[in-house]
Protein backbone atom coordinates (compact mmCIF):
# COMPACT_ATOMS: atom_id res chain seq x y z
CA UNK A 1 0.00 0.00 0.00
CA UNK A 2 2.88 2.33 -0.67
CA UNK A 3 1.59 3.88 -3.84
CA UNK A 4 1.15 7.57 -3.14
CA UNK A 5 -1.66 8.51 -5.43
CA UNK A 6 -2.63 12.13 -5.17
CA UNK A 7 -5.43 11.87 -2.72
CA UNK A 8 -8.85 12.26 -4.22
CA UNK A 9 -10.30 13.02 -0.78
CA UNK A 10 -9.17 16.64 -0.75
CA UNK A 11 -10.22 17.05 -4.36
CA UNK A 12 -13.66 15.67 -3.61
CA UNK A 13 -14.03 18.02 -0.68
CA UNK A 14 -13.24 20.93 -2.96
CA UNK A 15 -15.51 19.67 -5.67
CA UNK A 16 -18.63 18.82 -3.71
CA UNK A 17 -21.17 20.71 -5.71
CA UNK A 18 -22.19 23.90 -3.91
CA UNK A 19 -24.87 23.65 -1.27
CA UNK A 20 -25.04 19.86 -1.19
CA UNK A 21 -26.10 18.29 2.06
CA UNK A 22 -29.56 19.43 3.20
CA UNK A 23 -32.46 17.33 2.02
CA UNK A 24 -35.07 19.98 2.91
CA UNK A 25 -33.50 22.31 0.34
CA UNK A 26 -34.35 19.86 -2.43
CA UNK A 27 -33.01 16.51 -3.53
CA UNK A 28 -29.44 15.52 -2.74
CA UNK A 29 -28.03 12.82 -4.99
CA UNK A 30 -24.64 11.20 -4.46
CA UNK A 31 -22.15 10.23 -7.16
CA UNK A 32 -19.34 7.70 -6.93
CA UNK A 33 -15.85 8.59 -8.21
CA UNK A 34 -15.99 6.10 -11.07
CA UNK A 35 -13.72 8.29 -13.14
CA UNK A 36 -11.69 11.18 -11.82
CA UNK A 37 -13.99 13.36 -9.82
CA UNK A 38 -13.40 16.53 -11.85
CA UNK A 39 -14.80 14.77 -14.88
CA UNK A 40 -17.65 13.34 -12.83
CA UNK A 41 -18.67 16.86 -11.82
CA UNK A 42 -18.55 18.17 -15.37
CA UNK A 43 -20.46 15.20 -16.76
CA UNK A 44 -23.30 15.46 -14.26
CA UNK A 45 -23.90 19.22 -14.15
CA UNK A 46 -26.42 19.23 -17.07
CA UNK A 47 -28.34 16.31 -15.53
CA UNK A 48 -28.51 18.20 -12.26
CA UNK A 49 -29.93 21.25 -14.05
CA UNK A 50 -32.32 19.14 -16.13
CA UNK A 51 -33.82 17.35 -13.14
CA UNK A 52 -34.10 20.58 -11.14
CA UNK A 53 -36.11 22.10 -13.97
CA UNK A 54 -38.31 19.05 -14.56
CA UNK A 55 -39.06 18.36 -10.91
CA UNK A 56 -39.43 21.98 -9.82
CA UNK A 57 -37.18 21.32 -6.82
CA UNK A 58 -33.48 22.01 -6.50
CA UNK A 59 -31.52 18.82 -7.27
CA UNK A 60 -27.97 18.82 -5.97
CA UNK A 61 -25.31 16.26 -6.82
CA UNK A 62 -22.47 15.55 -4.44
CA UNK A 63 -19.39 13.57 -5.44
CA UNK A 64 -17.91 11.19 -2.91
CA UNK A 65 -14.14 10.79 -2.75
CA UNK A 66 -14.22 7.02 -2.33
CA UNK A 67 -16.65 4.32 -3.38
CA UNK A 68 -17.33 3.22 0.18
CA UNK A 69 -18.08 6.80 1.27
CA UNK A 70 -21.40 6.62 -0.51
CA UNK A 71 -22.53 4.06 2.04
CA UNK A 72 -20.90 5.71 5.07
CA UNK A 73 -21.99 9.25 4.29
CA UNK A 74 -25.38 8.63 2.75
CA UNK A 75 -27.22 9.68 5.88
CA UNK A 76 -24.66 12.17 7.17
CA UNK A 77 -24.81 14.16 3.96
CA UNK A 78 -28.59 13.99 3.90
CA UNK A 79 -28.72 12.16 0.60
CA UNK A 80 -32.09 11.15 -0.84
CA UNK A 81 -30.51 8.84 -3.35
CA UNK A 82 -27.34 8.11 -5.24
CA UNK A 83 -26.02 6.82 -8.52
CA UNK A 84 -24.51 3.70 -7.08
CA UNK A 85 -21.89 1.53 -8.71
CA UNK A 86 -22.47 -2.16 -9.32
CA UNK A 87 -21.29 -3.32 -5.91
CA UNK A 88 -22.24 -0.26 -3.87
CA UNK A 89 -25.83 -0.63 -5.12
CA UNK A 90 -26.00 -4.14 -3.64
CA UNK A 91 -24.29 -2.93 -0.49
CA UNK A 92 -26.72 0.01 -0.22
CA UNK A 93 -29.73 -2.29 -0.63
CA UNK A 94 -28.29 -4.35 2.24
CA UNK A 95 -27.24 -1.52 4.54
CA UNK A 96 -29.44 1.46 3.61
CA UNK A 97 -33.14 1.56 3.02
CA UNK A 98 -32.95 2.27 -0.72
CA UNK A 99 -34.52 0.83 -3.82
CA UNK A 100 -33.34 0.91 -7.45
CA UNK A 101 -35.19 3.34 -9.74
CA UNK A 102 -33.37 3.74 -13.05
CA UNK A 103 -30.20 2.69 -14.78
CA UNK A 104 -28.16 4.33 -17.52
CA UNK A 105 -28.26 2.57 -20.88
CA UNK A 106 -25.25 3.04 -23.19
CA UNK A 107 -25.58 4.02 -26.88
CA UNK A 108 -25.02 0.35 -27.72
CA UNK A 109 -28.19 -0.46 -25.80
CA UNK A 110 -26.48 -2.09 -22.86
CA UNK A 111 -27.26 -1.29 -19.25
CA UNK A 112 -24.55 -3.58 -18.00
CA UNK A 113 -20.80 -3.51 -17.53
CA UNK A 114 -18.09 -6.13 -17.37
CA UNK A 115 -14.88 -6.26 -15.40
CA UNK A 116 -11.46 -7.02 -16.88
CA UNK A 117 -8.33 -8.35 -15.28
CA UNK A 118 -5.49 -6.81 -17.24
CA UNK A 119 -1.70 -7.09 -17.57
CA UNK A 120 0.84 -5.61 -19.95
CA UNK A 121 1.35 -7.88 -22.95
CA UNK A 122 5.11 -7.86 -22.35
CA UNK A 123 4.69 -8.94 -18.71
CA UNK A 124 4.70 -12.65 -19.49
CA UNK A 125 1.65 -13.10 -17.27
CA UNK A 126 -1.29 -15.02 -18.67
CA UNK A 127 -2.73 -16.89 -15.69
CA UNK A 128 -3.55 -16.50 -12.02
CA UNK A 129 -0.59 -18.74 -11.17
CA UNK A 130 1.81 -16.36 -12.92
CA UNK A 131 0.46 -13.44 -10.89
CA UNK A 132 2.01 -14.82 -7.71
CA UNK A 133 4.53 -12.40 -6.17
CA UNK A 134 3.55 -9.61 -8.57
CA UNK A 135 2.24 -6.14 -7.79
CA UNK A 136 -1.49 -5.62 -8.23
CA UNK A 137 -3.60 -2.50 -8.58
CA UNK A 138 -7.30 -2.51 -7.81
CA UNK A 139 -9.74 0.37 -7.84
CA UNK A 140 -11.41 0.28 -4.45
CA UNK A 141 -12.63 -2.41 -2.04
CA UNK A 142 -16.18 -1.26 -2.79
CA UNK A 143 -16.12 -1.85 -6.56
CA UNK A 144 -17.40 -4.96 -8.31
CA UNK A 145 -15.25 -4.81 -11.44
CA UNK A 146 -12.27 -3.18 -9.71
CA UNK A 147 -12.00 -5.58 -6.75
CA UNK A 148 -14.80 -8.09 -6.14
CA UNK A 149 -14.44 -9.67 -9.59
CA UNK A 150 -10.67 -10.36 -9.31
CA UNK A 151 -11.29 -11.64 -5.79
CA UNK A 152 -13.88 -14.11 -7.14
CA UNK A 153 -11.71 -15.02 -10.13
CA UNK A 154 -8.65 -15.78 -8.00
CA UNK A 155 -10.77 -17.68 -5.47
CA UNK A 156 -12.03 -19.88 -8.28
CA UNK A 157 -8.39 -20.49 -9.21
CA UNK A 158 -7.68 -21.64 -5.67
CA UNK A 159 -6.27 -18.37 -4.29
CA UNK A 160 -7.91 -17.74 -0.93
CA UNK A 161 -5.70 -14.91 0.34
CA UNK A 162 -5.35 -12.26 -2.33
CA UNK A 163 -3.05 -10.05 -0.23
CA UNK A 164 -0.64 -12.94 0.28
CA UNK A 165 -0.74 -13.96 -3.37
CA UNK A 166 0.63 -10.64 -4.58
CA UNK A 167 3.85 -8.99 -3.38
CA UNK A 168 1.95 -5.74 -3.06
CA UNK A 169 -1.64 -4.61 -3.53
CA UNK A 170 -2.68 -0.98 -3.83
CA UNK A 171 -5.88 0.87 -4.68
CA UNK A 172 -5.84 3.50 -7.42
CA UNK A 173 -9.17 5.11 -6.47
CA UNK A 174 -10.51 5.21 -10.01
CA UNK A 175 -10.62 2.87 -13.00
CA UNK A 176 -8.62 5.12 -15.33
CA UNK A 177 -5.85 5.50 -12.75
CA UNK A 178 -5.73 1.70 -12.42
CA UNK A 179 -5.36 1.31 -16.20
CA UNK A 180 -2.54 3.87 -16.26
CA UNK A 181 -0.76 2.12 -13.37
CA UNK A 182 -0.62 -1.12 -15.40
CA UNK A 183 0.34 0.65 -18.63
CA UNK A 184 3.15 2.52 -16.86
CA UNK A 185 4.51 -0.63 -15.25
CA UNK A 186 3.70 0.66 -11.76
CA UNK A 187 1.60 -2.48 -11.31
CA UNK A 188 1.83 -5.88 -13.00
CA UNK A 189 -1.84 -6.82 -12.73
CA UNK A 190 -4.94 -4.65 -12.61
CA UNK A 191 -8.70 -4.97 -12.41
CA UNK A 192 -10.85 -2.37 -14.11
CA UNK A 193 -14.27 -1.73 -15.58
CA UNK A 194 -14.24 -2.75 -19.24
CA UNK A 195 -15.92 0.37 -20.57
CA UNK A 196 -13.29 2.63 -19.01
CA UNK A 197 -10.50 0.64 -20.65
CA UNK A 198 -12.44 0.71 -23.93
CA UNK A 199 -12.78 4.49 -23.67
CA UNK A 200 -9.07 4.97 -23.07
CA UNK A 201 -8.30 2.59 -25.95
CA UNK A 202 -10.56 4.60 -28.26
CA UNK A 203 -8.57 7.71 -27.34
CA UNK A 204 -5.16 5.98 -27.59
CA UNK A 205 -5.43 2.93 -29.88
CA UNK A 206 -1.83 1.96 -28.98
CA UNK A 207 -3.14 0.82 -25.60
CA UNK A 208 -4.79 -2.14 -27.33
CA UNK A 209 -1.36 -3.38 -28.38
CA UNK A 210 0.01 -3.04 -24.86
CA UNK A 211 -2.74 -4.52 -22.71
CA UNK A 212 -3.79 -8.16 -22.43
CA UNK A 213 -7.17 -9.01 -20.93
CA UNK A 214 -6.74 -12.18 -18.91
CA UNK A 215 -10.28 -12.55 -17.62
CA UNK A 216 -13.67 -10.95 -18.12
CA UNK A 217 -16.58 -10.94 -15.71
CA UNK A 218 -20.21 -11.68 -16.49
CA UNK A 219 -22.40 -8.72 -17.47
CA UNK A 220 -23.34 -6.77 -14.35
CA UNK A 221 -25.97 -4.02 -13.95
CA UNK A 222 -24.15 -0.72 -14.34
CA UNK A 223 -24.60 2.63 -12.61
CA UNK A 224 -28.04 2.69 -11.02
CA UNK A 225 -29.96 5.42 -9.27
CA UNK A 226 -31.31 4.13 -5.97
CA UNK A 227 -33.64 6.24 -3.88
CA UNK A 228 -34.60 6.16 -0.20
CA UNK A 229 -37.67 4.09 0.32
CA UNK A 230 -39.27 6.79 2.49
CA UNK A 231 -39.08 9.49 -0.21
CA UNK A 232 -42.41 11.17 -0.94
CA UNK A 233 -44.03 8.68 -3.40
CA UNK A 234 -45.28 11.47 -5.68
CA UNK A 235 -41.81 12.99 -5.95
CA UNK A 236 -40.28 9.57 -6.54
CA UNK A 237 -42.69 8.92 -9.41
CA UNK A 238 -41.95 12.34 -10.95
CA UNK A 239 -38.23 11.69 -10.67
CA UNK A 240 -38.57 8.26 -12.27
CA UNK A 241 -40.73 9.65 -15.07
CA UNK A 242 -38.28 12.52 -15.73
CA UNK A 243 -35.41 10.08 -16.03
CA UNK A 244 -37.18 7.50 -18.16
CA UNK A 245 -38.46 10.13 -20.58
CA UNK A 246 -35.44 12.41 -20.77
CA UNK A 247 -34.12 10.86 -24.01
CA UNK A 248 -37.23 12.24 -25.73
CA UNK A 249 -36.40 15.81 -24.67
CA UNK A 250 -33.63 17.74 -26.55
CA UNK A 251 -32.20 19.12 -23.28
CA UNK A 252 -32.38 15.66 -21.75
CA UNK A 253 -30.62 14.20 -24.77
CA UNK A 254 -27.78 16.68 -24.34
CA UNK A 255 -27.40 15.75 -20.69
CA UNK A 256 -27.43 12.04 -21.57
CA UNK A 257 -24.81 12.59 -24.27
CA UNK A 258 -22.39 13.95 -21.68
CA UNK A 259 -23.02 10.86 -19.59
CA UNK A 260 -22.26 8.78 -22.70
CA UNK A 261 -25.72 7.24 -22.39
CA UNK A 262 -28.66 6.70 -24.70
CA UNK A 263 -31.33 6.82 -22.04
CA UNK A 264 -32.41 5.64 -18.61
CA UNK A 265 -34.15 2.29 -18.20
CA UNK A 266 -36.16 1.02 -15.24
CA UNK A 267 -34.11 -0.82 -12.62
CA UNK A 268 -35.28 -3.61 -10.35
CA UNK A 269 -33.82 -5.35 -7.32
CA UNK A 270 -33.77 -8.69 -9.22
CA UNK A 271 -31.37 -7.23 -11.80
CA UNK A 272 -28.62 -7.52 -9.21
CA UNK A 273 -28.65 -11.32 -8.93
CA UNK A 274 -25.38 -11.65 -10.97
CA UNK A 275 -23.72 -9.23 -8.54
CA UNK A 276 -24.89 -11.19 -5.52
CA UNK A 277 -23.58 -14.37 -7.20
CA UNK A 278 -20.21 -12.69 -7.75
CA UNK A 279 -20.11 -11.53 -4.14
CA UNK A 280 -20.78 -15.08 -3.01
CA UNK A 281 -18.01 -16.45 -5.27
CA UNK A 282 -15.64 -13.88 -3.77
CA UNK A 283 -16.44 -15.30 -0.33
CA UNK A 284 -17.88 -12.02 0.91
CA UNK A 285 -20.53 -11.70 3.57
CA UNK A 286 -22.19 -8.36 2.80
CA UNK A 287 -23.36 -7.73 6.34
CA UNK A 288 -19.85 -7.79 7.77
CA UNK A 289 -17.85 -6.71 4.73
CA UNK A 290 -15.15 -4.12 5.47
CA UNK A 291 -15.20 -2.07 2.33
CA UNK A 292 -13.07 0.87 3.56
CA UNK B 1 59.41 -25.93 14.60
CA UNK B 2 56.00 -26.27 16.31
CA UNK B 3 56.41 -22.81 17.88
CA UNK B 4 57.21 -21.25 14.51
CA UNK B 5 54.15 -22.86 12.94
CA UNK B 6 51.97 -21.55 15.77
CA UNK B 7 53.26 -18.01 15.27
CA UNK B 8 52.57 -18.20 11.52
CA UNK B 9 49.03 -19.48 12.12
CA UNK B 10 48.40 -16.76 14.72
CA UNK B 11 49.59 -14.08 12.30
CA UNK B 12 47.35 -15.45 9.57
CA UNK B 13 44.41 -15.47 11.98
CA UNK B 14 45.05 -11.90 13.13
CA UNK B 15 45.41 -10.63 9.56
CA UNK B 16 42.06 -12.25 8.77
CA UNK B 17 40.27 -10.42 11.58
CA UNK B 18 41.05 -6.98 10.19
CA UNK B 19 40.43 -8.00 6.55
CA UNK B 20 38.29 -5.41 4.73
CA UNK B 21 36.58 -6.00 1.43
CA UNK B 22 37.17 -3.40 -1.23
CA UNK B 23 34.30 -2.45 -3.49
CA UNK B 24 34.82 -0.40 -6.59
CA UNK B 25 31.97 1.87 -7.60
CA UNK B 26 31.44 3.47 -11.02
CA UNK B 27 28.86 6.17 -11.65
CA UNK B 28 27.77 6.46 -15.30
CA UNK B 29 27.75 10.17 -14.50
CA UNK B 30 27.78 12.33 -11.42
CA UNK B 31 24.07 13.12 -11.46
CA UNK B 32 21.57 13.45 -8.59
CA UNK B 33 19.84 10.15 -9.40
CA UNK B 34 22.98 8.02 -9.05
CA UNK B 35 24.03 9.96 -5.96
CA UNK B 36 20.69 9.01 -4.35
CA UNK B 37 21.15 5.38 -5.40
CA UNK B 38 24.64 5.39 -3.86
CA UNK B 39 23.44 6.89 -0.57
CA UNK B 40 20.78 4.20 -0.22
CA UNK B 41 23.30 1.53 -1.21
CA UNK B 42 25.84 2.55 1.45
CA UNK B 43 23.14 2.92 4.10
CA UNK B 44 21.81 -0.56 3.41
CA UNK B 45 25.27 -2.09 3.62
CA UNK B 46 25.71 -0.47 7.04
CA UNK B 47 22.33 -1.78 8.16
CA UNK B 48 23.41 -5.22 7.02
CA UNK B 49 26.58 -4.90 9.15
CA UNK B 50 28.69 -5.03 6.02
CA UNK B 51 29.39 -1.33 5.69
CA UNK B 52 31.84 -1.06 8.57
CA UNK B 53 34.35 -3.47 7.07
CA UNK B 54 33.95 -2.38 3.46
CA UNK B 55 36.28 0.04 1.76
CA UNK B 56 34.92 1.92 -1.25
CA UNK B 57 36.82 3.20 -4.26
CA UNK B 58 34.40 5.52 -6.04
CA UNK B 59 34.83 6.52 -9.69
CA UNK B 60 32.71 9.29 -11.21
CA UNK B 61 34.03 9.48 -14.77
CA UNK B 62 33.09 12.04 -17.40
CA UNK B 63 30.30 10.38 -19.43
CA UNK B 64 32.13 8.92 -22.42
CA UNK B 65 33.21 5.37 -23.33
CA UNK B 66 36.93 5.97 -22.75
CA UNK B 67 36.37 7.36 -19.27
CA UNK B 68 33.98 4.55 -18.33
CA UNK B 69 36.54 1.96 -19.50
CA UNK B 70 39.36 3.70 -17.67
CA UNK B 71 37.31 3.70 -14.48
CA UNK B 72 36.67 -0.02 -14.81
CA UNK B 73 40.36 -0.72 -15.52
CA UNK B 74 41.45 1.28 -12.47
CA UNK B 75 39.17 -0.80 -10.28
CA UNK B 76 40.44 -4.02 -11.84
CA UNK B 77 44.04 -3.04 -11.18
CA UNK B 78 43.09 -2.11 -7.61
CA UNK B 79 42.00 -5.76 -7.31
CA UNK B 80 38.60 -4.89 -5.84
CA UNK B 81 36.39 -7.72 -4.58
CA UNK B 82 33.37 -6.52 -6.55
CA UNK B 83 32.41 -3.70 -8.86
CA UNK B 84 29.14 -1.85 -8.32
CA UNK B 85 27.90 0.21 -11.25
CA UNK B 86 25.19 2.86 -11.44
CA UNK B 87 23.55 3.13 -14.85
CA UNK B 88 23.75 1.07 -18.03
CA UNK B 89 26.83 2.81 -19.50
CA UNK B 90 29.09 2.06 -16.53
CA UNK B 91 27.71 -1.47 -16.26
CA UNK B 92 28.48 -2.31 -19.88
CA UNK B 93 31.97 -0.75 -19.58
CA UNK B 94 32.67 -2.96 -16.56
CA UNK B 95 31.55 -6.07 -18.47
CA UNK B 96 33.77 -5.25 -21.44
CA UNK B 97 36.88 -5.24 -19.25
CA UNK B 98 36.45 -9.01 -18.72
CA UNK B 99 38.18 -8.88 -15.36
CA UNK B 100 36.35 -11.79 -13.77
CA UNK B 101 35.39 -9.51 -10.88
CA UNK B 102 31.69 -9.88 -9.95
CA UNK B 103 29.55 -6.93 -10.96
CA UNK B 104 26.43 -5.63 -9.20
CA UNK B 105 24.49 -2.89 -10.93
CA UNK B 106 21.72 -0.44 -10.07
CA UNK B 107 19.69 2.15 -11.95
CA UNK B 108 19.88 0.15 -15.17
CA UNK B 109 17.17 0.29 -17.83
CA UNK B 110 16.10 -3.35 -18.36
CA UNK B 111 18.14 -6.27 -16.98
CA UNK B 112 21.75 -6.74 -18.05
CA UNK B 113 22.81 -10.30 -17.51
CA UNK B 114 25.92 -11.65 -19.19
CA UNK B 115 26.17 -15.21 -17.93
CA UNK B 116 27.94 -15.82 -14.69
CA UNK B 117 29.22 -12.42 -13.67
CA UNK B 118 26.47 -9.99 -13.08
CA UNK B 119 23.37 -9.23 -11.07
CA UNK B 120 21.64 -6.12 -9.85
CA UNK B 121 18.63 -3.86 -9.74
CA UNK B 122 17.02 -2.52 -12.87
CA UNK B 123 13.80 -0.85 -13.94
CA UNK B 124 11.57 -0.68 -16.97
CA UNK B 125 9.38 2.25 -17.89
CA UNK B 126 7.18 1.89 -20.95
CA UNK B 127 8.27 4.63 -23.32
CA UNK B 128 4.75 4.63 -24.75
CA UNK B 129 3.37 5.91 -21.43
CA UNK B 130 5.47 9.09 -21.63
CA UNK B 131 4.38 9.61 -25.24
CA UNK B 132 0.75 9.15 -24.24
CA UNK B 133 1.02 11.63 -21.35
CA UNK B 134 2.77 14.19 -23.56
CA UNK B 135 0.06 13.70 -26.19
CA UNK B 136 -2.61 14.32 -23.56
CA UNK B 137 -0.94 17.58 -22.53
CA UNK B 138 -0.09 19.04 -25.93
CA UNK B 139 -0.40 18.39 -29.65
CA UNK B 140 2.78 16.61 -30.68
CA UNK B 141 3.78 17.06 -34.31
CA UNK B 142 7.56 16.84 -34.00
CA UNK B 143 9.10 15.15 -30.99
CA UNK B 144 12.76 15.75 -30.24
CA UNK B 145 14.45 12.74 -28.65
CA UNK B 146 17.54 13.57 -26.64
CA UNK B 147 19.81 10.54 -26.42
CA UNK B 148 23.44 9.55 -26.68
CA UNK B 149 24.65 7.13 -29.34
CA UNK B 150 27.36 6.08 -26.84
CA UNK B 151 24.79 4.73 -24.40
CA UNK B 152 22.87 1.62 -25.34
CA UNK B 153 19.89 2.21 -23.08
CA UNK B 154 19.22 5.63 -24.51
CA UNK B 155 19.64 4.33 -28.09
CA UNK B 156 17.14 1.61 -27.24
CA UNK B 157 14.66 4.18 -25.87
CA UNK B 158 15.12 6.38 -28.95
CA UNK B 159 14.36 3.39 -31.20
CA UNK B 160 11.25 2.61 -29.16
CA UNK B 161 10.04 6.19 -29.65
CA UNK B 162 10.65 5.92 -33.39
CA UNK B 163 8.73 2.65 -33.61
CA UNK B 164 5.80 4.20 -31.78
CA UNK B 165 5.86 7.53 -33.65
CA UNK B 166 3.73 6.35 -36.57
CA UNK B 167 1.09 4.99 -34.18
CA UNK B 168 0.97 8.28 -32.29
CA UNK B 169 1.20 10.30 -35.51
CA UNK B 170 4.25 12.50 -34.95
CA UNK B 171 7.66 12.96 -36.55
CA UNK B 172 10.84 12.25 -34.57
CA UNK B 173 13.91 14.45 -34.54
CA UNK B 174 16.87 12.43 -33.28
CA UNK B 175 19.04 14.62 -31.05
CA UNK B 176 22.27 12.74 -30.41
CA UNK B 177 24.12 14.45 -27.57
CA UNK B 178 27.69 13.19 -27.64
CA UNK B 179 29.03 15.83 -25.25
CA UNK B 180 26.97 17.72 -22.64
CA UNK B 181 28.57 20.96 -23.88
CA UNK B 182 26.93 20.49 -27.29
CA UNK B 183 23.38 20.89 -26.05
CA UNK B 184 22.75 24.45 -27.29
CA UNK B 185 24.05 23.63 -30.75
CA UNK B 186 21.84 20.56 -30.88
CA UNK B 187 18.71 22.64 -30.32
CA UNK B 188 19.78 25.07 -33.05
CA UNK B 189 20.15 22.29 -35.62
CA UNK B 190 17.33 20.82 -37.62
CA UNK B 191 15.25 23.95 -37.99
CA UNK B 192 11.58 24.22 -37.12
CA UNK B 193 10.01 24.20 -33.70
CA UNK B 194 9.82 21.03 -31.66
CA UNK B 195 6.37 20.48 -30.24
CA UNK B 196 7.68 18.29 -27.40
CA UNK B 197 10.90 16.78 -26.10
CA UNK B 198 11.66 13.29 -24.83
CA UNK B 199 14.62 13.00 -22.46
CA UNK B 200 16.05 9.47 -22.41
CA UNK B 201 17.91 8.06 -19.41
CA UNK B 202 21.31 8.86 -20.99
CA UNK B 203 23.94 9.97 -18.47
CA UNK B 204 25.34 12.54 -20.94
CA UNK B 205 21.90 14.02 -21.41
CA UNK B 206 21.26 14.15 -17.67
CA UNK B 207 24.54 15.96 -17.02
CA UNK B 208 23.25 18.66 -19.36
CA UNK B 209 19.74 18.68 -17.91
CA UNK B 210 19.87 22.19 -16.34
CA UNK B 211 20.85 23.67 -19.74
CA UNK B 212 18.22 21.57 -21.51
CA UNK B 213 15.50 22.77 -19.13
CA UNK B 214 16.53 26.40 -19.64
CA UNK B 215 16.18 25.95 -23.40
CA UNK B 216 12.80 24.20 -23.31
CA UNK B 217 11.51 26.81 -20.86
CA UNK B 218 12.53 29.66 -23.14
CA UNK B 219 11.06 27.92 -26.19
CA UNK B 220 8.00 26.68 -24.26
CA UNK B 221 8.55 23.07 -25.32
CA UNK B 222 6.77 20.52 -23.09
CA UNK B 223 9.10 17.73 -22.02
CA UNK B 224 8.92 14.22 -20.66
CA UNK B 225 11.76 12.13 -19.35
CA UNK B 226 13.08 9.02 -17.68
CA UNK B 227 14.96 9.15 -14.36
CA UNK B 228 14.90 12.93 -14.22
CA UNK B 229 14.68 14.42 -10.72
CA UNK B 230 11.28 15.72 -9.63
CA UNK B 231 12.54 19.31 -9.37
CA UNK B 232 14.37 19.24 -12.71
CA UNK B 233 11.77 21.25 -14.59
CA UNK B 234 10.76 18.38 -16.86
CA UNK B 235 6.96 18.33 -17.21
CA UNK B 236 6.27 14.59 -17.04
CA UNK B 237 8.79 12.30 -15.43
CA UNK B 238 9.07 8.62 -14.73
CA UNK B 239 11.68 7.68 -12.22
CA UNK B 240 12.53 4.41 -10.52
CA UNK B 241 12.81 4.86 -6.75
CA UNK B 242 16.59 5.36 -6.24
CA UNK B 243 16.36 4.07 -2.67
CA UNK B 244 14.88 0.79 -3.85
CA UNK B 245 17.59 0.51 -6.51
CA UNK B 246 20.38 1.18 -4.00
CA UNK B 247 18.99 -1.12 -1.32
CA UNK B 248 18.40 -3.97 -3.77
CA UNK B 249 21.93 -3.67 -5.16
CA UNK B 250 23.35 -3.70 -1.62
CA UNK B 251 21.41 -6.86 -0.76
CA UNK B 252 22.78 -8.57 -3.85
CA UNK B 253 26.32 -7.41 -3.11
CA UNK B 254 26.10 -8.87 0.40
CA UNK B 255 25.17 -12.22 -1.13
CA UNK B 256 28.12 -11.96 -3.51
CA UNK B 257 30.49 -11.15 -0.65
CA UNK B 258 29.25 -14.24 1.17
CA UNK B 259 30.51 -16.27 -1.77
CA UNK B 260 27.49 -16.69 -4.03
CA UNK B 261 28.35 -16.27 -7.72
CA UNK B 262 26.75 -13.08 -9.08
CA UNK B 263 25.36 -15.02 -12.03
CA UNK B 264 23.39 -17.23 -9.64
CA UNK B 265 21.55 -14.24 -8.18
CA UNK B 266 18.65 -13.21 -10.40
CA UNK B 267 18.45 -9.51 -11.21
CA UNK B 268 15.48 -7.64 -9.76
CA UNK B 269 13.18 -5.45 -11.78
CA UNK B 270 12.18 -2.81 -9.26
CA UNK B 271 8.55 -1.78 -9.29
CA UNK B 272 8.50 1.45 -7.32
CA UNK B 273 8.07 3.76 -10.27
CA UNK B 274 7.19 7.39 -9.61
CA UNK B 275 5.04 9.30 -12.07
CA UNK B 276 5.67 12.99 -11.50
CA UNK B 277 3.85 15.93 -13.07
CA UNK B 278 5.34 19.38 -12.78
CA UNK B 279 2.24 21.58 -12.61
CA UNK B 280 4.32 24.72 -12.04
CA UNK B 281 6.16 24.29 -15.34
CA UNK B 282 2.89 23.46 -17.09
CA UNK B 283 1.24 26.65 -15.81
CA UNK B 284 4.30 28.71 -16.77
CA UNK B 285 4.05 27.30 -20.30
CA UNK B 286 0.34 27.99 -20.46
CA UNK B 287 -0.48 24.29 -20.57
CA UNK B 288 -3.16 22.39 -18.72
CA UNK B 289 -2.46 18.90 -17.41
CA UNK B 290 -5.75 16.96 -17.58
CA UNK B 291 -7.06 16.10 -14.15
CA UNK B 292 -7.44 12.40 -14.92
CA UNK B 293 -3.68 12.30 -15.39
CA UNK B 294 -3.02 14.28 -12.25
CA UNK B 295 -5.08 11.94 -10.08
CA UNK B 296 -2.93 9.02 -11.24
CA UNK B 297 0.35 10.77 -10.42
CA UNK B 298 2.45 9.65 -7.50
CA UNK B 299 3.92 13.14 -7.11
CA UNK B 300 2.89 16.61 -8.18
CA UNK B 301 5.31 19.52 -8.23
CA UNK B 302 3.51 22.82 -7.61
Amino acid sequence: MTQGFVTPILLAALLALPGAGKAEDGLVIGLIPEENIFRQVEKHRPLEAYLSEKLGVKVKFTVLSKYGDIIDRFSARGMDGAFFGIFTAVLAMEKLDVQPVARLVSPSGSGTATGYIIVRKDSGISSARQMRGKKAVFVDRATATGYIFPLAFLREQGVKNIEGWFSEVFFAGSHDSAVYAVLDGRADVGAVKGKILDKLTAKHPVIKEEILIIAQSAALPDTTLCIKRDMDPALRERLKKALLEMHEDPKGKEALKLLEAEKFAPARREDFKPVRDLVRKAGINLAGYRYR
Amino acid sequence: MRATLSVILLLLFLSGIGCAETIGIIFSADIPYYRSVHEAFVLRLKEGNGGERIKFIVQKPYPDPVSWSNAARKLASADVDAIVTYGTAASLAAIKERTGIPIVYAGVYEPVNPKGRMTGACFKVPVSSILRYLGDITTVNTLGVLYSSMEEDSVHQMKEVKELSSKYGFAVREMNLRRPADVSALFSEGGGQLSALFVTSSASVHIALPSIVNIVRSKKIPSGGILVPEDSGVLVAFTADPKEQGRTAADKLMEVLKGKPAGDIPPSVCKNIELIFNMKEAVDMGLKIPMDLVTGATKIVY
